[in-house]
């Protein structure tokens, strides 16, 4: 279980949109690319996640809304 | 009532009405009439769900097209169907012994967009890093494809070649159909398959709609070219039924992707 609260701030808003199973899959993928991992995300490393998440998410959603995705994954209130 | 709900109720009243219809059988030209008139129905809504999806996606990017190409497909699609009625209505001409008509060559127009879109869709999927899913599964899925293709070649490309009696250009065009149906396929079974690792996220409904409305399209087009090369398709076929849904499918998955797009 995520007890990382930025993951889960994320996990959340991936959630309805792609489902368990990618929404946990793709966090992990990407957070090992960004040479970190789920437990120990930051604040510091959304803005090398957020634009891979969008990267990801383009085929579905297009440039647009998936740099919307981004820019509200950046702005993300992660107060705990 | 979101728009995919109410084109919901707008399929389940088509296809009732169709099997309605094609259940009591009216004498006369009237089952001509309707089987011709409600693919171009069907088309139109597809159509019309389709655009929803390229209007609201802002940006000229790979996704755009896709759709674009899906698009024009459908396009194409409806110029075929209307043209085939208006041969068979309103010229009273028996197309099945003048092949190939005009029709024709719109139908087999569309497939190339069609095959485009679908492959794009494959491609972006594939540069977005998520998981296609398991090996086993693509192995089973391709023995099932080369078992239907063999099918495919024994019971109905071989028969047409062998045929002493048709003419290159209408053997090209028999032939053209199903081998396109199988170009078609192989990217809407793996749309079909990889919206299904997404489970209940928003993100793969549309997907899954075009992709299942492609599979039926594919599906009734092999068998109808089967029965259609055998003398055994007419009017009034249940067969159209699954022409029918396969384009109402495809317009409810542009609209599902109108509606995910706004909700993001």
């Amino acid at each position: 279980m995520t007890i990382n609260y930025i993951a889960v701030k994320i996990e959340s808003f991936l959630l309805p949109l792609i489902g368990e199973l990618l929404t946990a899959a793709t966090l992990k993928v990407q957070c090992d690319k960004i040479g970190t991992s789920v437990e120990k995300l930051t604040p510091m490393h959304l803005p090398e996640l957020a634009p891979r998440i969008e990267q990801a998410l383009v085929i579905f959603l297009g440039s647009d809304r998936s740099k919307r995705v981004s820019k509200q994954i950046l702005e993300m209130n992660i107060s705990q | 009532m979101k728009l995919s709900a109410k084109v919901w109720f707008l399929t389940g009243m088509i296809m009732l009405f169709n099997v309605f219809f094609f259940w009591i059988k009216p004498e006369g030209k009237i089952l001509t009439i309707v089987s011709d008139l409600l693919p171009v129905i069907c088309v139109l809504v597809s159509i019309i769900g389709i655009s929803f999806a390229v209007k609201n996606l802002h940006g000229f990017d790979q996704t755009k097209i896709a759709w674009i190409m899906l698009l024009a497909g459908m396009v194409l699609f409806l110029s075929a169907e209307t043209i085939y009625g208006f041969l068979e209505v309103i010229m009273n001409i028996d197309v099945n012994e003048v092949f190939p008509t005009l029709a024709d060559y719109f139908w087999m127009a569309g497939y190339v967009p069609i095959f485009i879109g679908l492959v794009m869709l494959v491609i972006g999927y594939k540069k977005s890093g998520f998981s296609f899913g398991s090996k086993s599964t693509y192995t089973f899925g391709i023995s099932c494809f080369i078992l239907i293709t063999v099918l495919i070649i024994y019971k109905l490309l071989i028969p047409i070649i062998q045929d002493p009696e048709t003419g290159k250009l209408a053997k090209f065009v028999y032939l053209y159909y199903p081998i396109a149906d199988l170009f078609i396929i192989v990217p809407a079974m793996i749309l079909a398959y990889i919206t299904n690792l997404f489970g209940k996220g928003l993100i793969s409904r549309p997907w899954r709609y075009i992709a299942v409305g492609f599979l039926c399209m594919t599906t009734f087009d092999i068998i109808y070219s089967y029965l259609s090369w055998n003398d055994m398709y007419g009017p009034g076929n249940f067969l159209d039924l699954l022409q029918n849904i396969s384009y109402l499918l495809i317009g409810l998955g542009g609209i599902f992707q109108k509606e995910l797009i706004e909700s993001v």
